[in-house]
């Protein structure tokens, strides 16, 4: 069997909660339909789940739960997270960005006051990708204007941002996580990054830091 | 589609009406919203249609509803034969059949009388009674779930479904390939492959072909 693949059976042992919570759980959107792998087996069919992604979202849920009800967990959990909103002074305090990020922004976006958890995202999705030294001033304030426009239409879809560079010129791409995508061999990828993973970095750094 | 804001649509007899954003939806008589709808309220009585997505805060239907699309709403209460594709509800209360070709996701729902649901019902409390005609879904999961089949003149129908899984359940009268949970009880008329449980298993008169304690 695949390793990296949990059993909806393992799993409930596993991390000591029943399949009512899990049922919950997925109801409220604390655990993305596409988690839910269907394969058949010889009892039939059995549901598993990339077993990383599944640990660690349970037991975060665990570890929650007992602060947020589980409404404002999902917001949490959910990429189209809206409730929290940031001055930019305390945004800047807890130095989640660099200035040079804030600085390419807000030239694209026009300046912030404050900060909602949209805007944080795309900060951050920014930052990582200009800390990977793959792109420069000129290609963030496309990947900016690429997250502004068209992100918010994706709502609750996986995706993943992606910057390809080909001959000097790059091109910035928002996917679906669904498919693997491939390239020429004169393309470069310069920078790929899960929004999925970049939203639960940024979620710990609000957490952290009290909101 | 903002110029309809905060108004009513409201259809009496026969009539065929552009979807959009309401304050209210009524119809009564034979009414079809061809497209996308969006309302506060829906009342529908007769026999009426929605060619597309409907999202309310309060659903009531009397008599026949076809949705073409995923119904959501915070409550929804039907009484007589509902079809629609998926189903998001907080509460979903319903006498008489429901027709599903995906899957129904509610916290609590009532049923009397029946249901065939092709994709999954993931719901936190559901109380059936089976009556009218058979029952199918592909599977069920919850945390209580309660099937019993009680009619007039001791009428029973039944439940089949592939797999339910739940913390505390009590069937009749169901046919289904795997049970699992916590708590388990069966009640007359089951006939189940396999239950897996975790706490207590109950059977009072039903066929289990192996029943295991995890």
């Amino acid at each position: 069997m695949d390793e990296t693949l949990i059993s909806k059976k393992d799993l409930l042992e596993e991390t000591n909660i029943t399949y009512g919570q899990l049922y919950r759980w997925k109801r409220k959107k604390l655990i993305p339909e596409d988690w839910f792998i269907r394969k058949s087996t010889f009892t039939g069919q059995e549901t598993f789940f990339p077993r990383e992604k599944i640990l660690e979202r349970v037991n975060r849920i665990k570890e929650l739960k007992e602060d947020l009800s589980l409404d404002e967990l999902a917001n949490a959990f959910s990429p189209s997270t809206k409730d929290i909103e940031l001055s930019k002074g305390d945004f800047e305090k807890h130095n989640i960005v660099s200035k040079n990020t804030m600085q390419i922004y807000e030239e694209q976006q026009g300046t912030l006051k404050t900060i909602t958890f949209q805007t944080a995202l795309y900060l951050y999705i920014l930052d990582k990708a200009l800390e990977t030294g793959e792109i420069g001033w000129e290609e963030g304030k496309q990947l900016t204007q690429t997250l502004s426009d068209y992100y918010p239409k994706l709502e609750q879809t996986h995706a993943s941002v992606v910057v390809l560079r080909k001959l000097g010129v790059a091109s910035v791409l928002l996917v679906t996580n669904a498919s693997p995508f491939f390239v020429d061999s004169k393309t470069k990828v310069a920078v790929h990054l899960k929004i999925e993973d970049v939203i639960n970095e940024v979620i710990n750094v609000f957490v952290r830091s009290g909101y | 589609m903002g110029n309809y804001a905060m108004k009513d649509l409201k259809i009496v007899g026969d009539g065929s009406y552009p979807g959009g954003n309401y304050e209210k939806v009524a119809i009564i008589g034979n009414g079809i919203v061809s497209g996308d709808v969006t309302a506060g309220e829906g009342k529908f009585t007769g026999s009426c249609a929605v060619q597309g997505n409907a999202s309310f805060e309060i659903f009531r239907m009397v008599g026949q509803g076809d949705i073409d699309g995923d119904l959501i709403s915070e409550e929804v209460k039907v009484a007589g034969e509902l079809n629609v594709k998926s189903i998001r509800s907080e509460l979903l209360k319903i006498k008489g059949f429901l027709n599903s070709s995906g899957n129904i996701e509610v916290e609590e729902m009532n049923v009397k009388g029946g249901f065939d649901i092709k994709g999954s019902l993931n719901v936190g409390q559901l109380s059936v009674n089976l009556q009218i005609a058979p029952s199918t879904v592909t599977e069920i999961g919850g945390e209580e779930i309660t099937i019993k089949s009680r009619g007039l003149l001791n009428r029973t129908y039944r439940l089949e479904a592939e797999l339910i899984e739940g913390d505390s359940i009590y069937l009749e009268y169901t046919t289904a390939k795997v049970v699992r949970g916590n708590d388990i009880e069966l009640g007359p008329g089951c006939q189940i492959g396999l239950v897996e449980y975790r706490e207590n298993f109950e059977n009072k008169d039903s066929k289990v072909g192996d029943a295991k304690k995890i």
